[in-house]
């Protein structure tokens, strides 16, 4: 250690080196906040709220409505009971949530064609999946799979 | 050795100091990647229990939507004999979504335990009851879960003691001992007199002795009452 003090190339390579790698370490730290300071923080478990929320409207008997809708509504009804069910799931994603909704007959393995909410949105890469299970619409056995994909736009 | 390592003057030391700059780096972008991957809302900790426990919550709840189908079949004439196979059928399809989601799981109904039955129309209250022991097991790699159910479900329809032109008529349900009220219940009284409804679970009619009182429930669930 003491050679290396007693040259100065030494000393200045030292010095250099550490300079370049407190530089580096500052880049990235700042590179970092300034992400923070711009991106919309990530909410955590939004699927959780998300479940919650499709729990809710299946206790209400808005997702008995929605599939009986399907099968004997107007257009219009179903586009109000569609309606509905945007809302309730809008409100429960933050800001940036977005997602696409459909159901599936499990006798069928069939997705019902009249069933989808937001069908013209393109998935991003990276999605979250909630299936929903219904096994009795006004008192009849009807399985039904309500399939959820939601994501934050922007993340 | 740290001498040699450090000597700036020699080849190896300054080799050795260039490369512990790189791994520092490098060390530094790792640590920044993997704090990133981990604050993305999309990771979750595998596996994420919360969102097994959500499906396996949606299924004991379709058990209670058993429940309300077996006395909605039952109020259309069906018989405990022919109401076993529709909740079987049920069973299958909540074992089928379950095993969908990684959770393979073995859910048993206690045919014995199946009882549906309704109370004497003349008596007040009438209720509608079901009742049925469920048991699940699953056991995948990711959760253990095992547990028995005992379901219960009674519709009721009850009426006040009858006095003056201003009587009540009260529907509710109760579900493993919880009490709901119910609004949307379709009230037909026989011979017809005015009926209002006043939205907490009870209606307001002038009721008389000799009178029947029929309700169905949004989910095809019926009742009769004679006065």
């Amino acid at each position: 250690m003491k050679a290396v003090l007693k040259s100065k190339k030494a000393q200045l390579f030292i010095i250099e080196a550490f300079i370049a790698v407190s530089v580096m370490i500052i880049m990235v730290t700042a590179l970092y906040e300034v992400q923070i300071a711009t991106q919309v923080a990530p909410e955590q478990n939004f699927q959780e709220d998300v479940f919650n929320t499709l729990r809710a409207l299946d206790k209400n008997g808005k997702l008995d409505e929605f599939l009986s809708k399907l099968n004997t509504g107007t257009i219009p009804e179903i586009s109000s009971i569609k309606g509905t069910l945007k809302q309730a799931i809008y409100g429960s994603l933050p800001d940036n949530g977005e997602f696409v909704l459909s159901c599936e007959n499990m006798t069928s393995n069939a997705i019902l064609a009249n069933s989808w909410i937001n069908e013209e949105l393109d998935l991003p890469k990276e999605i979250i999946g909630i299936d929903y299970l219904i096994i009795e619409v006004n008192g009849e056995y009807s399985p039904f799979i309500i399939h959820l994909q939601v994501w934050l736009k922007g993340v | 050795m740290k001498r040699k390592l450090f000597n700036t003057k020699d080849r190896r030391g300054q080799v050795f100091l260039l490369l512990a700059t790189v791994i520092l780096i490098y060390l530094i972008l790792i640590s920044t990647t993997v704090y990133q991957i981990t604050q993305s809302p999309y990771v979750n900790p595998a596996p994420n229990q919360k969102q097994l426990m959500n499906y396996i919550d949606n299924s004991i709840s379709s058990f209670h939507e058993l429940s309300e189908i077996a006395l909605s079949q039952y109020s259309q004439g069906l018989s405990r004999v022919e109401i076993i196979p529709i909740i079987q059928l049920g069973i299958i399809d909540i074992e089928e979504y379950l095993d969908e989601h990684n959770l393979p799981s073995t859910v048993t109904l206690d045919e014995d335990s199946l009882g549906v039955y309704n109370s004497s129309t003349s008596v007040n209250p009438v209720y509608t009851h079901f009742e049925c022991n469920i048991s699940i097991l699953i056991d995948s790699l990711d959760l253990y879960y095992s547990a028995s159910f005992s379901l219960y479900v009674d519709y009721y329809m009850e009426i006040s003691e009858i006095s003056g032109t201003a009587n009540y008529i009260y529907l509710y349900k109760i579900q493993n001992n919880i009490k709901s009220l119910i609004n949307d219940g379709e009230l037909i009284i026989n011979p017809s007199t005015q009926v209002s409804n006043l939205g907490d679970g009870s209606f307001q009619a002038d009721l008389q002795t000799g009178q029947t009182i029929a309700v169905a429930f949004e989910n095809g669930i019926l009742l009769w009452m004679e006065i």
